[in-house]
């Protein structure tokens, strides 16, 4: 098998499967969880044939508007990490499921749409064009928009979908935005002719491009000020949670600022942009997390704070660091979710307040989110720790001195709300009303996989960043060992500690920092339990939008257009009215009428 | 070829005669106490399989006549009568054919709001009627032979806008509003074909091609915007847009889908035709105020189907806004922007059927067409719910669906031109779309079941899922789903016949 036939499989074999499950629906419904694994299964395989030593084998394109655009597939290591990370936490959110989702209703329309997920993003980070990029890209938006009001019945989830779909097609229309224009101007849409003509673009147009390409990005990935999504989209079931978070949908962003970064980096402002939008982003969801008492919402703004992250080390012009976290992130908030899921599965209730002391009753998830909390918060020789170390250097590098303080605040708040919320669910007093359910096996073992790989996902470091060099992306030569040193020899390792030690303290003094918010109440405290205030912002926005059209619809449509169809008709009316008044029907008047018609006419014609 | 495209042309018109009779002399054969018998749903059944098998046959003899483009000329009673059969043509074809099978299909099993009179074989023959005098549209290429057949087609929508419609109080009004606002239209079409005959004295489109460029620009413009009224006011955009919420709420479903599928499309088509058809320098003159109209159209309709509470009448509107998408990719006057909308086309009537009929299926069995008193639907009717999402999606132009690629093409052509402001507010017309969508089907499918009428909550004592609607109209809602997500994944088979209509157009290809 050639890897340009592996590639096309990889997403290929998942959208077969989201075919062919409604169908199978209808004769076997039981076998619906159980194929839909197996095509997770098959694509897992499959991706091995791309991790190296295959023949690249001849291109396969597609023509797909004839003359105009011509669909292949792009196989480098950028390409690949979130091809693969979607792959494999794909299939192990499938076998998740097959424990989590056991007994809910319309299961083909959840295994059809995880796979056409999967396959989405797959063929997202795939596609050797913009325009593929965006095709799958809004597939994404369409499973996430059906996924997160999976529920339906359920107004909270059905408003949740909704805004999931509105928010990031704010973000989706810069993207299109953006891809037309290279477009226009370089006759393309494929990523190789657009970045070589893009030096040619005047500034202004550049500029344009890289504005569309950061919104897209900022939707898609929960970027401040679009990241009001991601926390709603909480209402979805915790598989899918975890499949938004780790494998699919908020990588896509990230991904696709780290493939036009060349671009970016031809315009001057952008790149800033990017930082600062990273940064506050990282700084928001951290805080938010801190004080949400939520499981998922917590996780959900950790998610935000992470993306922050890489969105700041793209904005550095980092785009291997901040891949390089993606992939640690994809790992640990994985875990963290499917752990989560089993706690409420076990509890059925998401508010920490009502859960404490877990560990009892499952010791195995207690151990394994521990593990994903501590990459979380970068504690030493586990992914997360590599990785987001990595980033910092980056910035301090590139003296960004702004972001960086941002992004150390954040990760102080980072191992705070981290340890709060293991502390809080697996040790402390048991608050939980129910007899908590046993987690079955088929749920375990993922969780196992991951824990696993939290201790040895960095050590794929040398790999993979010999590969980017040698498909010619931008990386630096690091070996795992070399990675250990450069690691503890840099001064964003000091940063970290520190950040990680008061976070600790803050950890310590919970209690007494719970005394003083609940006795002085400062306003900001209130700010943070609202989302500090964004979706209020956009709700009164929405509202005020709605209030216009309800002038438009009642007034203007009402009133004025149709005041001129009536004034029209009242018009044509009176003056029939008045011309019946000429029709007396009296011989005398009509003889009238006939003398001075002919008096008329005879005089135009003499004179 | 002649006696093809004759055959083509006619075959409406037989099958609305014989729709209409055969009924009837069947009757003749039994004794009937009162005419009012004649238009009993049970001879609507047969009438209905006649239009089935009419439309469709013409559907097919329009697939098996696709390479052989052609002109014909054919003497009729002292005058010439030409016929034109290219890919826009055949384009148009399949387009209304297909939509005249999906509305009769669809009008065969539903059951209209009480009030509504019985749809027997007058109403069938009417929409067969219908079919003709958009057919004589589309194959015209003569002027006063196209305005014939405009006319033609008007005529009978009227007579099916206001006589089977749902609202007795107002039914004199809408057809009537409905008619006068179309015809105003076709009148000033008709001015700017007389002034064209006062100056080339001919009609025929192949020798008007040759003389028009030869006019001063300063008579030229405004013959030809006042050509494009005919069209901008079957398109319904702003603000010629009025008579289009009424005619369509206020008709009973298959008028409804007659209109959407069959009526609005002709106006897409005319553009398609006509655009290419004066001199450019004429419609480069006219491109800046259409875009312009097509902007307002977008924002109005869009704005009002976020706020409007009847679910029929947010469909209108939608429609309207999306008609300000196809308007746009007209004149932006690039290749992009005409192949867009000329896709359009099809994926306007696919997605709009399939949007009609989830929803009249839903109103027809809840009995309401108010959003307030709908909710959680996608429970009782989830064939109807996963078609309409569908047809949401496609209406927003979200892959993988085919509504996708008309828009993609259509800002393609927007930034192409260089109207970049324009083109960002359409950007931003779109997510406005997105909100009345998706407001749409939250509201009326998902959200706890609501009880309506006698109906309670307990969903689990209905039957289940296809047994529920007819089956006729699933049929027809499962052919629009098919042709939206088909031509989402891969619609290089229609693009392929756009390039092939905008090469006989002399554009591009």
């Amino acid at each position: 098998m050639t890897a340009q036939l592996a590639g096309l499989l990889l997403f290929l074999i998942p959208f077969a499967g989201a075919l062919l499950i409604p169908l199978v629906n209808f004769f076997a419904p039981r076998a619906v969880p159980w194929l839909a694994v197996l095509f997770g299964l098959a694509s897992s395989v499959i991706a091995f044939f791309l991790l190296g030593g295959t023949p690249a084998g001849a291109p396969i394109t597609l023509d797909i508007l004839p003359g105009f655009f011509r669909s292949g597939l792009l196989l480098d290591p950028l390409s690949l990490v979130p091809a693969l990370i979607a792959t494999w936490i794909g299939f192990l959110v499938l076998i998740y499921s097959l424990g989590y989702m056991k007994g809910e209703e319309n299961l083909a329309r959840y295994y059809a749409l995880v796979l056409l997920f999967i396959g989405g993003m797959v063929g997202m980070a795939l596609a050797d064009n913009f325009l593929a990029l965006f095709f799958f890209w809004e597939v994404m938006g369409v499973c996430s928009y059906q996924l997160i009001a999976f529920f339906y019945k359920d107004p909270k989830a059905a408003a949740a979908g909704a805004k999931a779909f509105l928010t990031t097609k704010i973000g989706d229309i810069g993207l299109l935005a953006a891809i037309i224009i290279l477009a226009v101007n370089s006759g393309s849409f494929s990523f190789s002719v657009n970045f070589g003509a893009a030096a040619g673009l005047a500034l202004p147009v550049l500029g344009l491009a890289a504005f569309g390409f950061i919104l897209g990005a900022a939707g898609k990935s929960a970027q401040f000020p679009l990241h009001v999504w991601l926390p709603d989209a909480m209402e979805a079931p915790t598989t899918i949670s975890a499949l938004i978070h780790a494998a699919t949908m908020v990588n896509a962003g990230v991904y696709l600022l780290a493939r036009v970064s060349p671009l970016l980096a031809l315009v001057p402002w952008s790149l800033t942009l990017v930082q600062w939008i990273g940064a506050i982003t990282a700084l928001l969801g951290a805080l938010l997390a801190a004080f949400s008492n939520d499981l998922k919402r917590i996780l959900a703004y950790s998610t935000v704070s992470q993306l922050g992250y890489m969105v700041l080390a793209v904005g550095m012009g980092a785009a291997f660091a901040s891949q390089f976290h993606l992939f640690s992130h994809a790992i640990f908030k994985g875990l963290l979710f499917l752990c989560a899921g089993a706690v409420i599965h076990a509890i059925g209730t998401r508010d920490i307040r009502q859960m404490g002391g877990l560990y009892k009753h499952m010791p195995a998830v207690a151990i394994t989110f521990l593990i994903g909390a501590m990459a979380l918060l970068g504690l030493p020789f586990l992914n997360g720790f590599f990785s987001k170390d990595f980033i910092l250097e980056e910035i301090i590098l590139g003296g960004a001195w702004g972001p960086l303080a941002l992004a150390l605040i954040a990760g102080a708040l980072t191992a705070f709300y981290a340890l709060r919320t293991t502390f809080v669910v697996f040790w402390g007093k048991p608050n939980y009303q129910t007899h908590p359910h046993k987690t079955p096996a088929n749920m375990v073992v993922p969780l196992l996989a991951l824990a696993l790989a939290c201790f040895l996902s960095w050590l794929l470091v040398g790999p993979l960043s010999e590969a980017w060099i040698a498909s010619g992306l931008p990386a630096p030569a690091l070996s795992a060992l070399e990675l250990i040193r450069v690691t503890f020899s840099s001064l964003a390792f000091l940063f970290s500690l520190a950040a990680i030690v008061v976070g600790f303290f803050l950890f310590l003094q919970r209690a007494r920092l719970a005394r003083y918010f609940h006795e002085q109440e400062p306003g900001w405290i209130r700010a943070t339990s609202r989302g500090l205030g964004f979706d209020d912002l956009y709700t009164w926005l929405a509202d005020r939008i709605r209030d216009f059209g309800v002038w438009v619809r009642m007034f203007w449509e009402e009133r004025v257009m149709e005041g001129i169809n009536r004034f029209a008709a009242w018009g044509s009316l009176g003056l029939s009215r008045l011309s019946c008044r000429l029709q007396t029907g009296d011989v005398h008047w009509n003889l009238l009428y006939v003398t001075l018609t002919l008096i008329v006419v005879l005089g135009v014609a003499l004179w | 070829m002649v006696s093809a495209l004759v055959i083509l042309q006619l075959l409406p018109l037989l099958g609305a005669l014989l729709v209409w009779l055969l009924p009837r002399i069947l009757a003749n054969s039994r004794q009937l106490d009162s005419p009012r018998q004649l238009d009993s749903p049970r001879q609507g059944v047969l009438a209905g399989w006649l239009t089935v098998l009419f439309a469709l046959a013409q559907f097919v003899l329009t697939l098996s006549l696709m390479p052989n483009w052609g002109v014909a000329q054919l003497p009729f009673l002292g005058v010439t009568l030409s016929f034109c059969f290219d890919p826009l043509a055949a384009t148009a074809l399949l387009v209304i054919s297909g939509a005249t099978v999906a509305a009769s299909l669809y009008a065969l099993r539903s059951k209209d709001a009480a009030g509504a009179p019985a749809r027997g074989s007058a109403f069938y023959a009417l929409i067969l009627l219908v079919l003709f005098g958009t057919s004589g549209v589309a194959l015209a290429r003569d002027l006063i032979q196209f305005y014939l057949f405009w006319e033609a087609m008007l005529i009978p929508a009227w007579f099916l806008v206001s006589l089977w419609n749902e609202d007795p109080a107002k039914v004199k009004a809408t057809g009537l509003k409905f008619f006068i606002i179309t015809h105003i239209g076709a009148v000033l079409m008709l001015a700017s074909i007389l002034w064209i005959f006062s100056l080339a004295k001919t009609t025929n489109m192949d020798l008007l091609i040759t003389f028009l460029p030869s006019l001063p620009l300063a008579t030229l413009v405004p013959m030809t915007m006042l050509f494009l009224m005919g069209f901008v006011v079957k398109l319904a955009i702003f603000p010629f847009h009025t008579w289009l919420p009424d005619a369509y709420t206020s008709a009973v479903m298959p008028v409804t889908l007659t209109l959407v599928g069959v009526l609005t499309n002709i106006g897409i088509y005319g553009f398609a035709r006509f655009l290419p058809f004066f001199p450019s320098n004429a419609a480069a003159a006219l491109s800046l105020p259409l875009l312009i109209a097509a902007v307002v159209t977008m924002f109005y309709g869009g704005i009002q189907a976020l706020v409007e509470k009847n679910v029929k009448r947010i469909v209108a509107y939608s429609s309207i806004s999306q008609m300000g998408y196809v308007l746009f990719g007209f004149a932006t006057l690039t290749t992009f922007g005409l192949s867009g909308s000329i896709l359009n086309l099809y994926n306007q009537a696919a997605t709009k059927l399939a949007l009609f009929m989830a929803l009249g299926m839903v109103a027809e069995a809840a009995g309401t067409w108010q959003i307030d008193q709908l909710g959680g639907w996608a429970k009782r009717l989830p064939l109807a719910a996963v078609v309409a999402v569908t047809a949401m999606l496609s209406l927003v132009g979200a892959p993988p669906t085919f509504g996708f690629w008309p828009e993609l093409l259509t800002f393609t052509g927007g930034f192409a031109s260089g109207q970049i402001l324009l083109s960002a507010l359409a950007l931003v017309a779109s997510v406005l779309s997105v909100a009345y969508a998706l407001r749409l089907i939250r509201f009326v499918f998902y959200d706890p079941l609501k009880p309506v009428g006698n109906m309670g909550t307990d969903f689990k004592s209905v039957p289940i899922f296809l047994a529920r609607t007819p089956w006729t109209g699933n049929l027809a809602l499962v052919a629009c789903f098919l042709i939206l997500l088909f031509f989402g994944v891969y619609p290089a088979p229609v693009y392929r016949l756009v390039q092939g209509a905008l090469a006989f157009l002399g554009l591009g290809g």
